[in-house]
């Protein structure tokens, strides 16, 4: 078949407007890893559209739950002052005009921050504020940097002769050479490394661990009450079995959401009798979510009605219980099935958050959906603690879900909606 | 398929060996012992629906595990108590609320508000102040009291210091300040709450009340019932009068005052007369629902259209990496909602996002996505139909799969373009069966709750809406704003909001059971 001009463009016409759809859809993903990794927690870096022009681990520190130290690029103006003195986060600073300077260490920080580094350099300025370039700067613009790294006596070995050594208790002193102003300065600058650690301020492993707790007890639960109850409404004959289905098909249209104020109202008096359902547990939460199994049911009832009930009989005639025909015999060839409602199941209770952010309260024990909003606070929003947050915890969701898109699919074209 | 009629209903007795049976009897039996033990503290803390409720499970519960007639209900007795518990009884309890006045200003019964009033104490002038030692026992306190002869009193145990009602705790002679540390001043502070929610009963029957920061004095009611009227309460000090005002849930004074708290009253229809005819409520929730009808036919429209179109697309046998473009334009539905709608909400950051700063750029514009209604609303469907479209694209592909290719065929040859295919052949073929996931697709969004919570929190403000109501504000955000979010927190007008879209949701129900069955026929 000869393949007409009009055919080919068409094809291109398919590829090039799939693939400007993908960027938008691809962006936004692509854009929280990016801030994940930006320092701070801007939102636009004007240099780059993607590529952090400035990357720092800083937030992926915090979002494993481990201390970062780091290093903010500080300076201080030395023309027409005889002896300038500061912090610069290790230790307290005196810097005189002829270059000489000491540092006298007077710390903090505790042994596991250990080591930490600073630096000071000269540099010169024009009159907006630009690093002017001389022959001996380096690429950052600096000239003569000495690097300092505090760290305990005993590991003074591990530190070259060109880094300055100091201990916690202990002093250095060095000197840098100062010029005359280069044509186009307007500043002669001490450039410093002012040294800090950041501590992560939320426990964004346990939030992982509550959720994937809460996700995989639900989702069993749900799975064990929903495959009996779907065996009895598939299986077994019982009176205001039609009506029955159907309302629960009814009910299932009715989102947790409504009725917030009354779950909340129950949880609060129950809990007050009954240690499990106590408001601020997971338990608590877990049996909030038992409510929500009737899709699973018809789901499960529309798999087992394609399996055939011959195998069914005969064990019935060789003398089985009903629950040793389900147990045995159906169970076994409904594993596929089994395993959609799980994973289904697994990812509605990862992304659920109203039930979760009216239950529970405690830092400690929130689940990531409620716990990733305590980053954007109105007066302080941490975009970019918020990014490693995310993507950490979006990740395996991600992974997992794609892994399993084949069977999810079967299951979704029957009615579920993921929020 | 065979006849499962066929199979018998009960088990035979036999089948089962001795152990088992014994085991079931003591499981059901511990179980329904532990549901008694829950049902009578209900009773006896007066929670008489409660525990009316947990002893008919009790009995439902053992009549089913332990008899042979109610066999086949075990197996949907577990799933059926929880959609009882966590949804129907909900709604009904929500539906029982439009009717009340409830709110954080009527929280009370009115026996509870006037036993809040009753409990206040002063202490008469002139008695004897006793200072207050506090004892470390662990993580208990332990209280220590010296009277006027110098005599000691310690509590009879140490208390965990959680309570947050008042208790009675007694005291007993102690012959010495006993073997424990005292406990430093901030612990005072620290359990300030608690210390003021505590009488003492000396031996003698004497109760004391805490008169300063760390002492105790004799106590006397603040208030009693007037003897003429159970509903009057008289001021012991100054002899004033607070009266029940049993309509509007409050206590007045003389002046007319209400003072709190409150009580929760019975108020017929005024939560659905206020909803309806209110100024400033009226007009906000005609505007709010028409937003949200708005917003969810929209949303399922345009999904269902950009899922559809790229579905055909994908599908077209002649683009080679389709496999690669399907995984990829599901992406968005793999990621968890929370983290897609936070992204959204930082793209669209009026002053600092990425969005702005490229409009930005190219044609020097900055809109008000987070201050301007309209542009909030154009975010919110953006953001929607990013998070929305993969559904039905996912929905559309099985759907083009079931559509026969000889259709094509014959319209090719007739001379038919793809346009043409896709009005008059695709479209007309996946809609009906389609019809009832749209439904369902179109209930999820009315009831959109957590996109609208997260990105904008309904926010900007209508102007001229009391209480508060959200320009961007879905009728259940309304609700739930309304419950949760307000100076007031109104639960009963959240509730008749909620009742309203519960209306709503019926209909779709309806509508959705009867679409489903076509379905269901032309298998």
């Amino acid at each position: 078949m000869v393949k007409s001009t009009s055919f080919t463009a068409r094809i291109w016409g398919v590829h090039i407007f799939l693939i400007t759809f993908l960027f938008f859809v691809i962006y936004p993903l692509a854009y929280v890893v990016s801030i994940s990794f930006r320092t701070g927690h801007t939102l636009v870096d004007p240099q780059n559209f993607l590529i952090p022009s400035d990357p720092t681990l800083e937030h992926w520190a915090l979002a494993l739950e481990q201390n970062y130290t780091g290093m903010n690029p500080l300076k201080k103006d030395l023309d027409g002052v005889d002896q300038v003195n500061f912090n610069n986060g290790i230790g307290d600073v005196a810097f005189n005009a002829d270059g000489s300077w000491t540092l006298r260490a007077n710390t903090s920080f505790s042994e596991e921050d250990f080591p930490i580094q600073s630096y000071m350099a000269i540099a010169y300025l024009n009159e907006v504020g630009d690093k002017v370039a001389l022959s001996g700067s380096d690429s950052d613009g600096l000239i003569g940097r000495q690097q300092i790294v505090l760290d305990l006596p005993g590991q003074r070995s591990r530190y070259g002769p060109d880094v300055l050594f100091l201990d916690p208790a202990g002093s250095v002193s060095s000197e840098l050479t100062v010029y005359a102003k280069p044509p186009g300065a307007t500043r002669t600058t001490l450039q410093y490394g002012g040294a800090y650690v950041s501590k992560p301020v939320f426990p964004v492993l346990s939030w992982l661990m509550n959720t994937v707790k809460v996700a995989v007890i639900t989702a069993t639960l749900v799975l064990l009450l929903s495959t009996t109850s779907a065996y009895a409404f598939g299986r077994l004959g019982f009176t205001g079995k039609g009506p029955m289905l159907k309302s629960l098909l009814v009910i299932q249209m009715f989102p947790n959401t409504l009725f917030l104020t009354a779950l909340y109202l129950i949880f609060e008096k129950l809990g007050s009798f009954i240690g499990l359902m106590e408001l601020n547990s997971h338990s608590a939460l877990i049996i909030g979510y038992m409510g929500s199994m009737a899709l699973n049911i018809f789901m499960i009832i529309g798999y087992f009605d394609t399996i055939d009930a011959a195998m069914e009989e005969s064990a019935w005639i060789d003398g089985a219980t009903p629950w040793q025909t389900f147990y045995k015999i159906l169970l076994p060839l409904s594993v596929p099935i089994l395993a959609v409602v799980f994973i289904l199941t697994f990812i509605g209770i990862v992304n659920e958050y109203p039930l979760a952010s009216i239950l529970i309260s405690d830092l400690n024990k929130m689940t990531l959906a409620v716990g990733a909003q305590q980053y954007i606070q109105a007066q302080n929003a941490l975009w970019g603690d918020f990014a490693a947050a995310a993507v950490l915890a979006g990740i395996p969701i991600t992974i997992v879900f794609l892994i399993c898109q084949k069977f999810l699919v079967s299951g979704l074209t029957s009615g579920g909606v993921k929020g | 398929m065979a006849n499962i009629n066929a199979i018998p209903m009960v088990p035979e007795a036999a089948a089962l060996e001795r152990w088992k049976v014994w085991t079931q009897y003591i499981v059901v039996t511990l179980l329904s012992v532990f549901f008694l033990y829950v049902t009578l503290t209900m009773y006896a803390k007066n929670e008489i629906l409660y525990g009316t409720f947990v002893l008919v499970f009790t009995a439902t519960f053992g009549f089913v595990f332990l008899s042979e007639k109610a066999y086949v209900w075990r197996y949907v007795f577990p799933g059926l108590v929880g959609v009882f518990v966590f949804v129907i009884f909900p709604i009904m309890y929500t539906l029982g609320l439009t009717f009340t006045n409830k709110s954080n200003l009527h929280l009370l019964s009115f026996a509870q508000s006037k036993a809040y009033f009753l409990q206040q104490a002063y202490v008469a002038e002139g008695s004897h102040d006793y200072p207050l030692t506090l004892l470390m026992d662990g993580d208990n306190t332990q209280l220590m009291l010296e009277d006027a002869n110098g005599a000691l009193y310690v509590s009879e145990q140490s208390l965990p210091m959680t309570h947050t009602e008042m208790i009675v705790v007694k005291l007993v002679p102690s012959d010495g300040v006993p073997n424990l540390p005292i406990a430093p001043d901030k612990t005072f502070f620290a359990q300030l709450n608690q210390l003021a929610n505590i009488q003492l009963e000396l031996p003698n029957g004497t109760l004391l009340v805490k008169s300063k920061i760390r002492e105790y004095g004799e106590k006397y009611s603040l208030w009693r019932v007037a003897a003429d009227d159970t509903a009057v309460l008289v001021n012991q000090l100054d002899g004033s009068r607070l009266r029940a005002d049993l309509e509007q849930g409050f206590f007045v004074d003389a002046s007319g005052e209400y003072v709190t708290p409150g009580f929760q009253v019975n108020v017929g229809f005024d939560n659905y007369k206020r909803i309806l005819t209110d100024k400033g409520m009226f007009g906000p929730f005609l505007q709010i629902f028409t937003w949200t009808m708005f917003f969810s036919i929209f949303t399922v429209i345009a999904t269902f259209f950009i899922g559809m179109t790229i579905a055909s697309f994908v599908q077209w046998e002649p683009i080679k990496i389709r496999g690669l473009y399907q995984v990829l334009l599901i992406l968005p539905y793999a990621v968890p909602g929370f983290i897609l709608i936070m992204i959204f909400k930082a793209l669209f950051n009026q002053n600092l996002g990425q969005i702005n700063y490229v409009l930005d750029v190219l044609f020097n514009i900055a809109p008000d996505w987070n201050s301007d209604p309209h542009f909030s609303r154009l975010m919110i469907l953006i953001a929607n139909l990013f998070m929305g479209y993969p559904y039905m694209f996912i929905l559309s592909l099985g759907m083009l799969q079931s559509i026969p290719k000889d259709l094509y065929e014959a319209s090719s040859l007739e001379g038919s373009g793809p346009l043409n295919n896709f009005f008059r052949i695709t479209l007309p073929l996946v809609t009906r069966p389609m019809l009832p996931l749209l439904i369902a697709s179109f209930t999820f969004n009315f009831n959109n709750f957590v996109l609208i919570q997260l990105l904008t929190r309904g926010d900007p403000i209508i102007i001229g809406s009391n209480p508060q109501a959200g320009e961007t504000d879905l009728l259940v955000n309304y609700a739930f704003r309304l419950a949760f979010m307000g100076d007031t927190q109104d639960f009963a007008l959240g509730a008749t909001i909620s009742t309203f879209i519960f209306l709503m949701v019926g209909i779709m129900a309806v509508i959705y059971l009867k679409a489903a069955r076509i379905e269901v026929g032309r298998k």
